[in-house]
């Protein structure tokens, strides 16, 4: 049983690592774009924001505006009360001011609402400055790092490369195993030579060599003979030693 | 290889860093530090008008802030400039101290040099010509006639709009500076 468990282990250990190194393998290639990605999720974050800032704003646009309609409606029914009590008519004076205190009702019920939204609105602001403010470092911080981790890449490539522990596009990897190929060449060539070379004698061969040599000579003299002839062997010719002296014609 | 693609990010509409002329109606704008006590003045747009004048053209956002239509005239060709009135105020030429009779002469005269005294101000004479107006870029628009001064050594405009059949109108304008102004793009 604890053989079967070992084994489990094992395989599982090993199969972890396999996945975590393709996991690390489409990290390292997509990186960049993991990065871009984020920042783009963190706008789309934003423009929420700042859609709902909008609404926000809108909405407290809108109560304040009939807000400070109230607000100077009051104010004018309180004028308008004032010119009547100086015209001396008392009547048209209180319900200048009954009308007044209708406004005033609806600026009491008004005022918080306003103010409610008020803070919404501010707050989103302050949010969507927030987040802008963090996208921006977001974004130069996306740029260091995609920048380091290409120098970090560079330099592990030079490094492996230097080191001589390159994967198979390791071009310094690929040259040390084609010197090993064509020096394994040499040697079996070698080997060869050395093997074709064995049971011969240098001196016999060069004896055999030498009489070779002979033969030709006995050939080259017996030619010389055949050139002769039978009838000149043994036949002087006498050549002149100087031909005779030309004579001129003219 | 498979590993070696990278796919882009998805392109995300950047509603964050909306320009003011990208405001558009549903939007709602804040410009800081606006209004009188210095809090912001925030507005959702409920109103676009464009003007032309020659090759020079312009719009007017314009929206509610408390019970006060407030506007932002927006000039995009070579550079962004935005002038806002927020008091929604319609001066009158009695308020301002000038007559017609003094605007027809000023037009007449064209001279940059010409100002007039108001609210202790001396305000410069810029230009005055006929402006269209629309309430989209393909409508018939209407035309009114127009005379702009400019507060000395100030960031403030007043135009003078002649509408026909109507009265004249002075309205006060404020250069904005756009990186004070933050779009809210409306759902």
């Amino acid at each position: 049983m604890s053989f079967f468990s070992d084994l489990f282990n094992r395989t599982g250990r090993v199969a972890r690592g396999q996945a975590n190194q393709a996991v690390s393998a489409m990290e390292d290639a997509t990186f960049e774009a993991t990065v871009r990605q984020t920042i783009a999720d963190m706008k789309t974050e934003l423009n929420k924001v700042v859609q709902s800032s909008a609404m926000a704003m809108s909405n407290y646009n809108r109560l304040d505006a009939e807000y400070q309609k109230y607000v100077r409606q009051s104010a004018e029914w309180k004028d308008r009360a004032g010119l009547a009590l100086d015209a001396g008519n008392e009547d048209l004076a209180k319900k200048a001011l009954a009308k007044k205190a209708e406004s005033d009702k609806q600026v009491a019920s008004l005022q918080a609402a306003v103010e409610s939204a008020r803070q919404a609105s501010e707050s989103l602001k302050n949010q969507v400055a927030e987040l802008k403010h963090k996208i921006e470092e977001g974004e130069r911080t996306a740029t260091t790092l995609v920048a380091r981790k290409n120098a970090a890449m560079a330099q592990r490539k030079v490094s492996e490369a230097l080191a001589g522990v390159g994967k198979a596009d390791n071009a310094f990897a690929a040259l040390s195993h084609f010197e090993e190929t064509v020096a394994k060449e040499e040697a079996t060539a070698k080997a060869f030579d050395q093997l074709a070379s064995t049971g011969k004698d240098a001196g016999l061969e060069a004896e055999f060599a030498q009489l070779q040599g002979h033969t030709v000579d006995a050939e080259l003299e017996a030619l010389k003979r055949e050139r002769l002839g039978p009838a000149r062997q043994g036949v002087t010719i006498d050549l002149p030693k100087e031909l005779p002296s030309a004579t001129s014609t003219k | 290889m498979f590993f070696d693609r990278k796919p882009a990010a998805a392109a995300v509409p950047d509603l964050a860093n909306l320009k003011v002329s990208d405001a558009r109606i549903g939007d709602a704008l804040s410009i800081a530090g606006a209004a009188p006590d210095f809090s912001d003045i925030d507005f959702n747009v409920d109103r676009v008008e464009y003007f032309e004048a020659g090759a020079r053209r312009w719009w007017e956002l314009s929206g509610m802030w408390r019970d006060i239509r407030v506007a932002l005239e927006v000039h995009a060709q070579e550079t962004l400039e935005v002038f806002g009135n927020f008091d929604g105020r319609r001066i009158t030429l009695d308020e301002l101290g000038v007559s017609e009779d003094d605007l027809a002469e000023i037009d007449q005269r064209q001279n940059q040099a010409d100002f007039f005294d108001y609210n202790g101000k001396f305000w410069l004479y810029r230009f005055s010509r006929e402006i269209g107006l629309f309430t989209n870029p393909n409508a018939i628009g209407r035309g009114f006639y127009c005379w702009e001064f400019q507060e000395q050594d100030s960031k403030r405009y007043l135009q003078i709009r002649k509408f026909e059949g109507e009265p004249f109108f002075g309205l006060l304008w404020t250069k904005l500076d756009p990186a004070d102004i933050t779009v809210y793009r409306g759902a």
